[in-house]
């Protein structure tokens, strides 16, 4: 396939192109749902494409194709949409330096998630389910697993090479419970379809489901009988299980280089973070919040070797001690900014562009033991495992819901719980009121699978580390 | 572009090579794509994929694969790992029904002139000209898509539906160098109906009227939500109120309201595909006719969309609103809601003191049982007094339910739009609503 694949990146520059690249994408997913013990779908789907990006005469091209023989004729096409393009075209699209590498990269497993026999997986799932009914008396229980193997095949006018060989492994439970007309849920290890990461079969395994069905399911029974969360303003502390999503939502993406500059504003939306707030240190938070994009973190869902612009991935400080340094980049926004991608720009399958999309982005832990942290709260809330979010489109008002809240006063849980929790904010208002994060022993890191952006719409698999982080004076409630 | 033979030879293929009851759903595209933000265009994408999706049956056993590689080898080689699943699955709880003897179903409305009325080239040409009339400090951004589907479904018993269209879908904002925007978003289903400039225009008064915004508190105002605010609404409305699941789970804020007012008499809502203005799709992915199915009429609620899973256990026939064979429920995707007696301007005219939303940015349920969503205003909030539009507001954030939302309608447009809605388009108007509850505000500096 080099050969083919060179070949077309030699007609592409013979007609003209100052720079082209060709991607090969080859995908499995498996998924596996159970509900109330019972196999609810199983589904195994295969996508295979090419996509070609062509850069002619300052403009952009992009074309792909299930048909991966003809690679020329999705060429063509793209270099036609290219000379389409310059039309309408004021500015020169013109990429950042980068190493050139010829290299092969494999997602590092233990077990491979598709040679696990599928009644194994099932059967994992129905016990799971089996303790959760059993423990507690509920209205329904749910199960997931979902595999993905993709095979990239990547090759640039520049002379890279690289092939990728990236497993993604991981799943949930759920618990439902109703009563008198409500319905509550608990999620383990996290809510929507659980926890994802890149890693084979021994991340589900580590994820200990059996172990914690029992949990939640107690959970939901004694949360549907809850009291509502009181409102007002409170000091909280917040799970890494939603910090995760807090994180995403107000850093995540108003550090998107390319949402800062415009690109997204018709459809997602922009950003309150500008170009001179970056190169002039804006204080994004409190001293407690350092942030990082690290495609290297181990087990990571946003953990890769190359980017779709073939840039190695590496590890960045986007805000260190509250102040910004950096943001999220590729070849063509990094250049415009004056200085070289950080490897972010990932294109959802073979059939899309790649646009800058955020790796793994982490709130770096603190030096507090969790008790501590509690101990600092006369009365305040502890909010777990996300249930809704909603943000504005410049990433500045941001409210959520948890699954659930549990009441701290005079420095100790008290063993209490709320249902529907709701909390707002505004993002560096909220980010300057973190006042402590625990420690290393307490961080975790959470997959999204499931982040939206672009059009036509790509969805990215993304991941944020987090300990739990108290904030103060937070308006809980609508 | 997937042609009808090939979609039912594909369906042969399988069906006569399987040794089980087998469905075969495919779906096919083509997409052309253009990007524009800062007047100019930088993202220009096309793509093309179809894909086949095979269910094989054994009794409560169903195995489910798909692929994109369409040699018959792989085709082929799809169904086999289907049907060696079978033995390794515990059976689904579910039992469902061969369909056999029934007529075909065949809608075939691939408009090719998209293409030539456009293409790559005349998408650019009309974004260029749209650009060279604004005047200094006005910027286009947005996307203009040109899109060609196939579906296709057959069984083992031979029964075939097949359903080819086309649409373009506009999205313009217009900016401003104050930060004042505007938006239009609109789905055509002939070609001749699309007037670019027109669709700029309506951005562009909004971006106008837009400068100068002034900051105001949040509290509970009376609205008038215009076409694409409502558009959000109702699609909510008929995702969390309609879908059988939702009501089997008991997680549906109309859970136990059949019959029950839920809405102001002014507002009614069918899911009607057969619509020219929607043109939605004729079939179900799981092989059956989807029926019209009127969700809300004249406030009160009707109409439950199902599945065959969930219409087994409600004891009634499937709606024929079925995503597939997952159990997921019922989705109502081409809601048609009936035009009221007043213009747009009529209710703005009948407000005292209120706002003007153009628009929702990132709606989403907080609590699906009390129906509670959320959202924030955008490209364009204006202060309305003595029925006139009196300045512009900074956006704010509304929560509040469905339900208080639509007994709150006390009027509705005659105008309606065409916008898309989460899986296909909906033909909206837009609505007064009295005591709309906002609960926050989205500026730093405040």
């Amino acid at each position: 396939m080099k050969t083919e694949m060179q070949a077309v990146l030699k007609y592409l520059q013979s007609a003209g192109a100052e720079y082209a690249d060709i991607r090969l994408v080859d995908t499995l997913v498996e998924q596996i749902e159970t509900e109330n013990q019972k196999v609810k779908n199983i589904a195994n789907s295969r996508s295979r494409g090419v996509g070609v990006r062509v850069i002619y005469d300052g403009s952009l091209g992009f074309a792909s194709s299930q048909d991966t023989v003809d690679l020329e004729k999705t060429a063509a096409k793209a270099l036609e949409i290219a000379k389409a393009s310059r039309e309408l075209q004021k500015t020169a699209i013109t990429y950042s330096k980068k190493e050139v590498f010829e290299d092969h990269y494999v997602t590092p497993i233990k077990i491979d998630p598709f040679k696990v026999p599928l009644e194994h997986k099932v059967d994992y799932l129905i016990k799971c389910e089996r303790a959760m009914a059993t423990s507690a008396e509920l209205s329904k229980t749910e199960g997931i697993m979902i595999f993905q193997l993709q095979d990239k095949v990547y090759a640039d006018s520049e002379g890279s090479f690289i092939t990728q060989t990236l497993y993604e492994s991981g799943g949930g439970i759920k618990a439902y419970a109703t009563h008198e007309g409500d319905t509550q849920v608990r999620s383990y290890p996290n809510s929507f379809e659980g926890d994802f990461g890149t890693g084979g079969y021994e991340y589900v395994e580590d994820l200990d489901m059996l172990n914690y069905a029992a949990q939640i399911s107690i959970q939901a029974y004694n949360l549907v009988r809850a009291e509502e969360c009181p409102k007002g303003v409170y000091d909280v502390l917040i799970d890494s299980d939603q910090m995760q999503l807090q994180i995403h939502e107000s850093i995540g993406h108003p550090l998107e280089l390319d949402r800062i500059y415009g690109s997204e504003l018709a459809f997602a939306g922009g950003s309150f973070v500008t170009e001179s707030m970056v190169k002039e240190g804006f204080k994004y938070g409190s001293e407690h919040v350092t942030v990082v994009s690290d495609a290297l973190t181990s087990g990571a869902l946003g953990t890769y070797g190359y980017d779709d612009d073939g840039v190695k991935a590496m590890s960045v400080t986007l805000i260190d001690k509250g102040i910004l340094k950096d943001v999220i980049t590729s070849r063509d926004t990094a250049s415009v900014f004056g200085s070289v991608s950080n490897g972010a720009n990932r294109a959802d399958g073979w059939q899309n562009l790649p646009i800058v999309r955020m790796n793994n982005i982490s709130l770096l832990p603190g030096d507090f033991e969790l008790f501590e942290l509690i101990g600092g709260i006369e009365d305040g809330l502890y909010l777990k495992t996300n249930k809704s979010w909603s943000i504005d489109d410049m990433r500045v008002n941001f409210q959520f819901a948890t699954e659930i809240a549990y009441e701290i006063k005079n420095g100790k849980l008290t063993g209490k719980i709320f249902k529907n929790p709701v909390y707002s904010g505004i993002t560096p208002e909220f980010w300057a009121s973190c006042d402590g994060v625990a420690n290393k022993n307490y961080w975790k890191v959470f997959g999204t699978p499931n982040c939206g952006k672009g059009q036509p719409m790509q969805v990215a698999h993304v991941a944020h580390g987090s300990s739990p982080a108290r904030f103060r004076n937070v308006k809980v409630g609508v | 572009m997937l042609s009808k033979n090939r979609a039912y030879e594909i369906i042969d293929l399988i069906t006569k090579s399987s040794r089980f009851y087998t469905t075969v759903t495919i779906a096919a595209n083509e997409t052309g794509l253009t990007r524009y933000a800062h007047s100019e265009i930088h993202q220009n994408v096309a793509t093309e994929d179809a894909e086949v999706n095979i269910v094989v049956f054994d009794g409560e056993k169903l195995a489910n694969v798909s692929t994109n590689v369409l040699d018959d080898d792989a085709i082929l080689a799809a169904l086999n790992s289907a049907e060696l699943k079978l033995p390794l699955l515990q059976p689904s709880g579910m039992a469902f029904e061969e369909l056999k003897d029934l007529a075909p179903i065949e809608v075939e409305d691939l408009d090719l002139g998209f293409e030539s009325k456009w293409g790559i080239s005349q998408r650019a040409k009309a974004v260029k000209a749209a650009v060279e009339v604004l005047e200094d400090g006005f910027e286009l951004a947005g996307a203009f898509e040109v899109k060609h589907t196939v579906y296709a479904w057959g069984n083992s018993h031979g029964v075939r539906r097949y359903q080819s269209g086309s649409n373009a879908h506009v999205e313009v904002m217009v900016l401003h160098e104050s930060g004042a925007s505007g938006f239009n978003d609109c789905v055509f289903t002939t070609p001749d109906s699309l007037h670019f400039d027109e669709i700029v225009k309506f951005a562009l008064e909004k971006a106008i009227l837009g400068q100068n915004s002034i900051s105001i508190e949040p509290g509970v105002y009376d609205v008038v939500l215009e076409p694409l605010a409502v558009n959000d609404l109702v699609s909510y409305t008929a995702y969390l109120g309609s879908n059988a699941k939702y009501h089997e789970d008991g997680l549906s804020p109309f859970t136990g309201k059949v019959g029950k007012a839920v809405a102001s008499p002014l507002v009614t809502m069918t899911d009607d595909h057969t619509n020219k203005e929607v043109s939605g799709l004729a079939f179900d992915f799981e092989g059956y006719e989807r029926q019209v199915l009127n969700v809300i009429d004249k406030g009160e609620f009707k109409g439950i969309a199902h599945d065959t899973q969930t219409a087994k256990h409600a004891g009634v026939s499937t709606t024929g609103h079925s995503m597939g064979y997952k159990g997921e429920g019922g989705i109502p995707f081409n809601i048609v809601v009936d035009k009221g007696n007043q213009t747009g301007s009529d209710l703005i005219k009948g407000l005292k003191r209120g706002l003007l939303v153009s628009r929702f940015h990132y709606m989403n349920v907080v609590d699906p049982i009390a129906g509670q969503l959320t959202a924030l205003t955008r490209d364009g909030l204006f202060l309305v007094e003595d029925g006139k539009i009196v300045g512009a507001v900074k956006n704010l954030r509304f929560t509040d339910s469905i339900e208080r939302i639509l007994k709150n309608v006390d009027a509705v447009s005659e105008e309606r739009i065409t916008a898309p809605s989460f899986f296909g388009t909906n033909l909206v108007p837009g609505m007064r609503v009295k005591d709309f509850v906002f609960t926050g505000r989205t500026t730093i500096e405040e």
